[in-house]
């Protein structure tokens, strides 16, 4: 009897006894996707450990295997977010864009993953802000790193005299605000005209108005110009 | 009670403290609050009504907009410093409360400060030309920085901080030259103190 070729002879990849190491990530992946679901509909305050990993479904033990409590959870959870977000921005600026069409292509990419996934946007900007000091640094370095890219603005706009040097940070924290309210309310139908508003206020004050309302309607004119069409609200 | 969750940190803070600070039995408490949370939205409660008239007031001394919202801007930074433990409560150790509620009153402060905003556009001939979000994102603003350096512990100079606040608070509504006016705008006379 001939024998079978040699790559089917093999055991299928996915029977592979999986390693521990890979057992112990899967199941820490488990557990995050879990938290960040009930830190989002429960509020990160009155959550327990004891409803992570009930809806996780594991015991105890695991839960504390991977995190020191739930302050911890929350920040590795708040972590993987913004890291996942900060690769889809990156992916959708490519190297080489001007930089307003990069901010509003950038802008775009923020506001579809809010709409795409409020549970996570929900834990990222509002769960965030109630889960004690540690958790408000990450939240503050993470906006410290969107001051920093609106900065770069202000070397390369054109208008005169530059906006006041607290311009950047008092932007920043006036759109996580607004997304703060737009999560709090559900109210995320209209992201088209949220993106031009807040194209608008960043590029004013460092290009002058019309040039920021050009840039806009040459971002908005080209493909990566497309929000989800509105979902009816059931 | 604001000193105590000041002080302890919302979690941290027991009825039992608050019951020794303020020199009451714990009977005399339990007769007036459900408990802690309850405790904190009645304070809470107070504080806001106490801020509202003293910055609404404020505003209300002028005539006209943008000089009526910088009156209400001092007023509010003023307030802020002679009740720092109130302005860290109210801002930051709310938000570490578990019942919802005060979170809600946090916003609806904001949105009454907004609102104060909102009144430039009155004042705007072509207001369609005015994001419908400019008074939102101008009191974020000053309500996320103002958070986020208390709660690091950072020194914020309140009064410093009014021009600048003021000029993202114009800048939508009357535009550049009139905003950048905002930075050098003399500070009124303070009000009398009550």
């Amino acid at each position: 009897m001939a024998r079978l070729p040699a790559h089917l002879s093999k055991a299928p990849v996915g029977r592979e006894r999986m390693s521990k190491q890979e057992l112990g990530a899967l199941q820490r992946e488990k557990i995050l996707a879990a938290a960040i679901q009930v830190f989002a509909k429960r509020g990160y305050q009155p959550t327990t450990v004891e409803n992570i990993v009930n809806a996780a479904g594991i015991g105890v033990g695991g839960f504390y295997a991977h995190f020191d409590g739930k302050d911890d959870c929350l920040l590795q959870a708040y972590a993987q977010i913004v890291a996942e977000a900060r690769e889809r921005i990156a992916a959708a600026v490519p190297v080489g864009m001007s930089w307003p069409q990069g901010l509003c292509a950038a802008l775009a990419v923020l506001l579809r993953l809010i709409a795409a996934e409020p549970t996570k946007a929900r834990v990222a900007l509002v769960e965030v802000q109630t889960g004690g000091k540690a958790a408000m640094r990450c939240f503050g370095e993470t906006q410290e790193e969107a001051i920093a890219l609106l900065t770069e603005g202000r070397t390369l706009g054109a208008a005169d005299p530059k906006p006041p040097e607290t311009f950047e940070g008092a932007t920043v924290s006036g759109l996580v605000w607004l997304l703060q309210q737009r999560i709090n309310r559900g109210e995320l139908e209209d992201l088209e005209k949220l993106h031009e508003e807040m194209a608008e206020m960043i590029l004013n004050p460092y290009f002058g108005s019309k040039r920021a309302k050009a840039e806009i309607e040459t971002f908005q004119a080209g493909a990566a110009f497309e929000f989800p069409a509105t979902q009816p609200s059931v | 009670m604001v000193d105590v969750v000041v002080e302890r940190g919302y979690e941290a803070a027991t009825v039992e403290e608050i019951v020794e600070r303020a020199g009451v039995t714990r009977a005399e408490f339990d007769r007036r609050f459900a408990g802690k949370e309850d405790c904190v939205l009645k304070a809470y409660e107070a504080f806001i009504g106490h801020f509202e008239y003293t910055v609404g007031s404020a505003y209300d001394s002028q005539p006209a907009w943008p000089a009526n919202l910088r009156a209400a801007a001092y007023a509010c930074a003023e307030w802020m410093i002679e009740h720092p433990n109130l302005m860290r409560f109210g801002a930051v150790e709310v938000l570490f409360a578990e019942s919802e509620m005060v979170r809600v009153r946090r916003d609806e402060v904001a949105r009454f400060c907004a609102n104060l905003i909102a009144a430039g556009r009155e004042e705007v001939r072509d207001s369609t030309a005015v994001p419908d979000s400019a008074d939102l994102m101008a009191t974020g603003s000053i309500l996320q920085l103002l958070t986020h350096r208390l709660e690091q512990g950072g020194e914020v100079d309140l009064v410093a901080m009014v021009p600048h606040m003021m000029y993202v608070a114009v800048r939508p509504y009357l535009g550049e030259e009139i905003a950048r006016e905002e930075l050098t705008a003399p500070r009124p006379t303070p009000r009398a103190q009550s």
